[in-house]
């Protein structure tokens, strides 16, 4: 029996038997299809503990994180704080209610990239998508991006586990003082912008006040919409990072197939 | 480890209990369950009754709780002794950097 051929010319491919063309397709149709039919599973094996999204693109992987709401004990810049971080930072202990908080985290080869960001949800990500703006220090608008968060003094993440890499992330961004390096280094800090929507916000004392009456008060206030989504913010920090292929000619698959270090001479 | 939604008083394998979901209209903590605070870790567990030190012993391997973090009940230090009441927040506290640029 003839063998079935695969022939990829300029934007088409065409799967031939013989002198019989069976099918043709476009070269991006066909890519398209390839992919979805294989089976990829995540490099991390089982998801890290409140991993709710996993993507991957070539070495680069981006993850949606999900925290609960609660309420914990924080160091927060004081207001009357000589300095704005560092040396001379005076920090207060505060009790302090927290909604969802979503972390969105693009790692290449393991490591972080900068791509980072904290948004608030009022409701869990199986419930939708959207986010909302975080009235938090550190972080803020800047890089291209809506809520970039500020890792900046973390260790490198790179050697350790999936499960490690993320529960530091996610230990570092919840425990580490608050304090107003963004406000220096970015121009802002989405703290500084909208601790004026909630008087219950408006200062540390208030907060932890109204976290004491009530600690769900925060699923209550109207965060500003962020109008944006996981998969949007994902995708486009993934872009920043590992360009999308594109394969839509014999001369995209040959490059692609070069770069990814596969198609080498035989 | 498995999970349930109640522990039973005389079997303190069975503790874990679902954490809540939901937020409009967010579910109250299940009966019996206390948040539990340790970093990263949030969880709601079955622990009510059970005193600080007793919850601690408890999740020690588990959370591999740093053996002096400090105890917060509701945001409030307790004593060891402090019995556990459905719906509080027990947190374990320990104090970890700064963030931004320049750490002290």
């Amino acid at each position: 029996m003839t063998e079935v051929e695969v022939h990829v010319a300029g934007k088409q491919l065409a799967v031939r038997q013989g002198p019989e063309t069976m099918f043709t397709r476009s070269v991006a149709e066909a890519m398209i299809e390839v992919a979805c039919a294989l089976d990829r599973p995540p490099a991390c094996g089982v998801l890290p503990d409140g991993v709710r999204v996993w993507r991957e693109r070539g070495d680069a992987v981006a993850v949606a994180v999900e925290v609960p709401p609660h309420a914990r004990t924080v160091r927060w810049l004081t207001d009357d704080s000589p300095a704005s971080f560092g040396r001379g930072a005076r920090y207060g202990r505060f009790y302090l209610a927290f909604p969802y908080v979503v972390l969105l985290l693009v790692f290449r080869r393991g490591a972080l990239t900068g791509q980072q960001q904290l948004y608030y949800r009022r409701a869990p990500l199986v419930d939708g998508e959207d986010l909302l703006l975080p009235a938090a220090y550190n972080v803020a608008a800047g890089y291209g991006l809506k809520c970039w968060l500020c890792l900046a003094s973390m260790s490198d993440v790179a050697p350790l586990s999936w499960s490690a890499k993320v529960r530091s992330v996610v230990d570092h961004t919840l425990t580490a003082a608050w304090n107003k390096s963004s406000d220096e280094h970015e121009g802002n800090s989405l703290y500084s912008t909208l601790r004026r929507l909630d008087p219950r916000i408006a200062t540390p004392h208030a907060w932890e006040e109204a976290t004491r009456r009530n600690p769900r008060f925060v699923l209550d206030i109207e965060w500003p919409a962020a109008n944006t989504t996981v998969a949007a913010e994902l995708g486009a920090m993934l872009d920043r990072v590992v360009t999308p292929a594109r394969v839509a000619t014999a001369s995209d698959l040959a490059g692609l197939l070069a770069r990814t270090g596969r198609g080498g001479r035989r | 480890m498995e999970r349930t939604r109640h522990r039973r008083d005389d079997d303190r394998d069975d503790f874990l209990a679902p954490s809540p979901r939901g937020v409009e209209g967010l579910p109250e903590p299940e009966p019996r369950t206390v948040q539990i605070i340790w970093g990263p870790l949030i969880e709601n567990l079955a622990l009510a009754g059970m005193t600080v030190a007793e919850a601690r012993t408890l999740l020690r391997a588990p959370f591999n709780l740093a053996p002096h973090a400090a105890t917060l009940v509701n945001g409030s230090p307790v004593g060891a002794d402090h019995r556990l009441v459905a719906g509080e927040s027990l947190e374990f506290r320990r104090e970890f950097g700064e963030k931004g640029g320049t750490a002290t």
